[in-house]
């Protein structure tokens, strides 16, 4: 064995390494960095229709001579994350659709009868007093947009309470309606009543006016810890900008879901079987070249899942599997160049060199149409096509560098650990010319 | 594959059109008289999947309807049908009459109370709502979608390739290739939702990947032949050239998703089979039409020119 050619193994084993590094990176995460592993629960988020779940879509309707605003959109999507984070959703996620639209999504819950109500609620926080016309505690004296903040906490002296923090405009708001509701002490109707959307959730007694930015709701023998974090919860959530009605629940039963992963992943991995198999028949030495390029791009597709936390859904594994097919697509193109101009009478190398060089106009253009496809996809659509226009986009950028560069530095290694017999590269005999 | 290479295209031009206009013209029976299954993503209304714990026949899907007539009257009345691949699964809709959360939990306890089930044990249980304006937003999007995907494509292969009437031949091929997919959601049936935006830009996309790898040899063979072959020579020689590529790059891709499409769940299933035949009709557009088409273009173009010119010559004349 000459030294050209144990140098050339030496680097095709490196790099059958890195990629076999970067195949484990994906697979089995590195804790240190905090990357997980891409099938460990949690590092890519699973689509609604993979898990199972509901997703609730409510359209925004401004009130009369009111015209919605993206920033008040922007808003209802804050206030919607804080009532389902407030519930203890955390893997709910929400996102906007169009310009007046927006989406829930509540992974595990497959009967959204009860969410729709509960989030779609207008949320309008007012507060109360006396009205001694109508003998009721329906004077609304001040809205919810004075309140920054309400916590719950414990105090030895008084058990669980609630505390408010007002804005600075609130304080003095606030400190004129507890003056007036303090002079009603008399009467002991000096009650303020805290409403959401026209229900009590609370109704403090005032004994004297409060001139603070922070004021504390105190329950007799102490809130219960619930209690307190309701109160707190409700008043946080704060009141959407527009009323909401109900334009969509899709939801998929979690057994559905299930049966869908699985048996997408295990046609993904027969797919790719069949098409190393196909692609080392039909083209040899390159054919198997391009297979490995086809772990690196499995492995490095893997990998920028797991680093982007995808949202992963059935159309996107379709995505995936999809751009398998066409991720040996430039292959294709190449090798046949090569097979080509090796019948043209020219060495491997010189073959594999004019193969690249020439194919390359053709597999630049044909991946920026179908990266325009996946962008026009991922700008216009949600939900489902977007997962789908992700892993497209990010099928086609890969599997440009993992055709173009990955197959021909592995080709060349193939040159130089002596693998240039043409009949390795597909072709039987050289044309008569 | 040698058999292949030698297929010249543009002496073949008239087999290739024939099956072309019978391919168009069964698209277009079927679309008039079968119609489309159109989803609620589409249309609007409620959708309930179900899992009666035994065969669906005839009379379960009348009783059904019945029933749904029975608790909220004869508007809400659309279909009942049983799904294709689980015989087991109901699948109620309500048209656009939109069902409220308490006439939903309403209609599912009657279907417990009948069939003896538990609905939340169900497997494949699914109620979905789509709001009537909801649909009309999604079918302006696709359009608009599909539109301005077309549109760009248009742009840079002009800019590209220098010429309108290649970008032409190639849009050509893309809107008879949406038309056979189309034509294939109308004769299986398969229900045109939300996912047909992502199917149909798909195979825009590839399909113009095909269209574009023929168009840039056509391109290298007119450089390299200048005037000693016409320009029909050069795009049966492009074609042939690319042969193999077209066919090998369509098989690789069709290995994929037919996996898909034998493997997945019957939701994925609805969205494999169209792509395959986008895939197997992108081969038959690419390598059939779109050279085809452009030297057609090529040459209208080009007596157009002549004219112009002749007409300006006697003009300075």
């Amino acid at each position: 064995m000459n030294y050209s050619r144990a140098v050339g193994i030496a680097r095709f084993v490196l790099v059958i390494l890195i990629i076999a590094l970067v195949m484990s990176l994906a697979v089995f995460g590195f804790k240190p960095w905090g990357l997980g592993g891409v099938f460990e629960e949690g590092t890519v988020t699973l689509g609604l229709d993979l898990q199972g779940g509901s997703v609730i879509t409510y359209r925004a309707v401004p009130a009369e001579g009111e015209a919605i605003d993206s920033a008040g959109m922007a808003s209802i999507n804050n206030v919607m994350r804080t009532r389902l984070d407030s519930d203890g959703l955390l893997e709910a996620t929400t996102y906007l659709v169009g310009d007046d639209m927006i989406a829930i999504e509540i992974p595990g819950d497959s009967d959204p009868t009860g969410a729709v109500e509960k989030y779609g609620a207008a949320g309008k926080l007012t507060f109360g007093m006396w009205d001694p016309t109508t003998e009721d505690y329906d004077k609304i004296v001040m809205s919810g947009e004075y309140v920054a903040s309400a916590f719950a906490k414990t105090s030895s002296e008084t058990g669980i309470f609630v505390e408010l923090n007002l804005t600075a405009e609130g304080a003095q708001k606030f400190a004129e309606v507890t003056k007036n509701v303090a002079a009603l002490s008399s009467q002991s109707h000096n009650l303020l009543v805290i409403y959401m959307d026209d229900k009590v959730v609370s109704s403090p007694r005032v004994n004297e006016q409060i001139d603070s930015q922070t004021c504390v709701i105190t329950h007799e023998g102490g809130f219960e810890s619930d209690e307190a974090n309701y109160l707190a919860n409700v008043i946080n959530a704060g009141s959407l900008k527009y009323d909401l009605e109900l334009a969509s629940t899709r939801s998929v039963g979690p057994k559905l879901g299930e049966k869908s992963l699985s048996t997408s992943l295990r046609a993904g991995a027969i797919g790719i079987a069949l098409v190393v198999i196909f692609m080392i028949c039909v083209y040899r030495i390159p054919g198997l070249m391009a297979s490995i390029a086809l772990a690196a791009y499995t492995a490095i597709f893997m990998l920028l899942l797991a680093l982007l936390h995808t949202n992963l859904t059935l159309p996107g594994i379709a995505g995936i599997v999809l751009s398998i097919g066409m991720a040996v697509d430039a292959n294709c193109i190449i090798f046949e160049r090569m097979k080509e101009e090796i019948r043209a009478g020219k060495s491997a190398k010189a073959a594999i060199k004019e193969g690249f060089s020439k194919a390359f106009s053709a597999i630049l253009d044909s991946n920026v149409t179908t990266f325009i496809a996946a962008a026009v996809l991922y700008i216009l659509g949600s939900g489902t096509i977007r997962g789908f226009a992700v892993t497209l986009g990010l099928g086609v950028i890969i599997s440009f560098f993992t055709a173009l560069v990955v197959t021909r530095v592995l080709l060349y290694l193939g040159c130089a650990m002596g693998l240039t017999n043409i009949k390795l590269y597909g072709v039987s005999e050289r044309s008569a010319e | 594959m040698k058999l292949f290479n030698k297929f010249n295209v543009i002496k073949n031009s008239r087999i290739i059109l024939i099956i072309s206009c019978l391919l168009v013209i069964v698209g277009i029976v079927s679309m008039i008289v079968i119609g489309f299954n159109i989803d609620i993503d589409f249309s609007g209304g409620t959708e309930v999947q179900i899992d009666i714990g035994r065969e669906v026949t005839d009379q379960d899907c009348d009783d059904i309807n019945g029933i749904v007539e029975r608790l909220f009257g004869k508007q809400y009345v659309s279909s009942t049908t049983k799904d294709l691949n689980n015989t087991s699964l109901a699948i109620i809709r309500t048209g656009t009459a939109e069902l409220t959360n308490e006439q939903q939990e309403q209609l599912l306890s009657e279907l417990d109370k009948t069939y003896g089930i538990d609905h939340k044990e169900s497997k494949d249980f699914q109620i979905n709502y789509i709001s009537a304006t909801v649909g009309k937003r999604l079918t302006k999007t696709a359009i608009l979608a599909v539109v301005i995907a077309v549109a760009c494509m248009l742009v840079y292969i002009a800019l590209r390739f220098h010429s309108v009437d290649s970008a032409l031949a190639a849009i050509f091929c893309l809107v008879f290739n949406s038309f056979i997919m189309l034509a294939v959601y109308s004769i299986f049936q398969i229900p045109v939702d939300s996912n047909i935006i992502a199917a149909l830009l798909t195979i825009l996309g590839y399909s113009i990947n095909a269209t574009i790898v023929i168009f840039d040899r056509i391109r290298e063979d007119k450089k390299r032949y200048g005037e000693s072959k016409t320009f029909g020579e050069i795009v049966a020689l492009g074609t042939s050239e690319t042969m193999g590529r077209s066919i090998n790059t369509t098989i690789t891709t069709l290995l994929t998703i037919l996996m898909i499409y034998i493997f997945g769940v019957e939701s994925i299933r609805d969205f494999a089979l169209p792509l395959i035949v986008g895939i197997v009709a992108g081969l038959f557009s690419s390598v059939c039409l779109s050279g085809f088409v452009w030297l057609k273009l090529d040459q209208f173009f080009g007596k157009l020119k002549s004219k112009a010119a002749v007409k300006k010559a006697s003009k300075a004349e």
